[in-house]
């Protein structure tokens, strides 16, 4: 007689995997997602949360030690600047975002991030802006340094974006310089790859990528990384390490640009 | 009628530890928070009702995670029966004893999920970055292990 437990667990190995070989070919199930969208919400609650209670205690104790070095460096101009660092970098980055939105005629929107995915894989990242605001799946995400990812979920206020050094992520890249062709796709470790590119191309660490436009997603033209490491030159294509041109952990404001694949089925994943 | 209440606690507390869970993966700290309620009600509550919580949870995180649906529902669903067979047959429950098999259930969880991940969606890092990944947060339950024993202390 075999044990009740060795029959659960066959049952569970055998639906699963008929499960995940079904969505292999079609794509994951969707009927779920809705599940999402209140975790969507508690998130940002949470974020609302922090900046309503916990951001005002950080910022007396800050205030607490900036006073402490007031009274001890009165006469000290500097002090000004250190009060507003924070602030004065916020500003920055929004100027820049303004600056950014007028050179850029894709734009749709501007979006705050609200967190990150409940795991660490797949790595994405949420933010405050949805259907209500007229972002559609497979929309380009990108930030004053350059192209972030892509939308891959949209709920009613709030949406899923996939970063550029997630493994499922792909977009057509070109080099700046030698105007040659290729795909880049996220490594996992933070860092990029980029594939596709012949072993006899002349490139070097330190050359530029921006995105081709020709996957019609991504406009062309947005800076994606810096070639870091080439290997494999007796190959038919080299294995290029890409540092990307965003740092994934300091993504704070984003921009949605329109894209006239931005409705279109899922093509780089 | 006592089953109810305890049902909704179990499920809301499950549903609890989602938020210092996303809290600590937004803060880089690799954590697998939700093997704690499968590896308890195994524990405690036998292999049936450890299988069942596994697949809820799995469900649950597959679905908030984003990804294929299955991974996660198989490694915790097998953390479930697994942690309900180890002590009384196999070892004599004791603080160390469950801090490593927390650690080894950890183990186990991730490297289903990885591999999962792997063959049927993209795998979702560097091996290297995985081992890391997975070894930190296997490290991180070591206390909840030591803490988590059965109900009759065996």
């Amino acid at each position: 007689m075999i044990d009740r437990r060795v029959i659960l667990l066959l049952l569970l190995f055998i639906s699963t995997i008929t499960m995940m070989t079904f969505q292999s070919t079609r794509g994951p199930f969707r009927p779920f997602h809705f599940l999402k969208a209140p975790f969507h919400e508690l998130q940002k609650d949470l974020h609302s949360f922090w900046d309503s209670s916990i951001v005002p205690v950080r910022e007396f104790l800050r205030l607490r030690e900036e006073n402490r070095q007031l009274k001890k460096k009165l006469k000290d101009l500097s002090l000004v600047a250190e009060k507003y660092p924070e602030l004065e970098r916020e500003n920055a980055r929004l100027k820049d975002l303004l600056r950014l939105k007028a050179e850029v005629p894709e734009y749709l929107t501007t979006a705050r991030v609200i967190g990150g995915g409940a795991r660490r894989w797949p790595r994405i990242i949420v933010i405050d802006k949805g259907k209500r605001n007229g972002l559609r799946k497979d929309m380009a995400v990108r930030n004053i340094d350059g192209l972030v990812g892509k939308i891959t979920e949209v709920y009613e206020s709030s949406s899923e974006v996939l970063l550029v050094t997630d493994p499922s992520f792909s977009a057509s890249i070109r080099l700046q310089d030698s105007r040659t062709e290729g795909v880049l796709s996220g490594s996992g470790n933070g860092y990029c790859r980029l594939k596709y590119i012949p072993a006899e191309t002349s490139i070097k660490r330190g050359d530029r990528l921006i995105t081709s436009g020709l996957d019609g997603i991504f406009p062309p033209g947005i800076p994606a990384g810096v070639i870091t490491e080439i290997a494999g030159k007796d190959e038919l294509f080299m294995d290029i390490t890409v540092r990307p041109a965003v740092k994934e952990n300091s993504i704070e404001e984003v921009m949605i640009l329109k894209t006239s694949g931005g409705s279109r089925k899922e093509r780089t994943r | 009628m006592k089953a109810l209440p305890k049902g909704i606690a179990i499920i809301g507390g499950t549903l609890l530890l989602f938020i210092p869970q996303m809290i600590l993966t937004n803060l880089g700290i690799p954590a697998n928070l939700l093997l704690l309620p499968v590896y308890l009600t195994g524990l405690r509550k036998g292999y049936n009702r450890g299988f069942w919580t596994g697949v809820a949870v799995g469900f649950l995180e597959d679905v908030l995670t984003g990804g294929i649906l299955g991974p996660s529902i198989l490694s915790k669903g097998f953390t479930g029966v697994v942690s309900a067979s180890i002590f009384g047959r196999l070892f004599i429950w004791r603080p160390v004893v469950g801090g490593l098999t927390i650690f080894i259930l950890t183990l186990v969880d991730e490297t289903i999920r990885f591999t999962m991940l792997a063959l049927f969606a993209t795998a979702p890092t560097v091996f290297t970055e995985f081992l890391v990944y997975m070894i930190v947060s296997g490290l991180i339950l070591i206390p909840a292990g030591y803490f988590i024993g059965p109900e009759d202390g065996k």
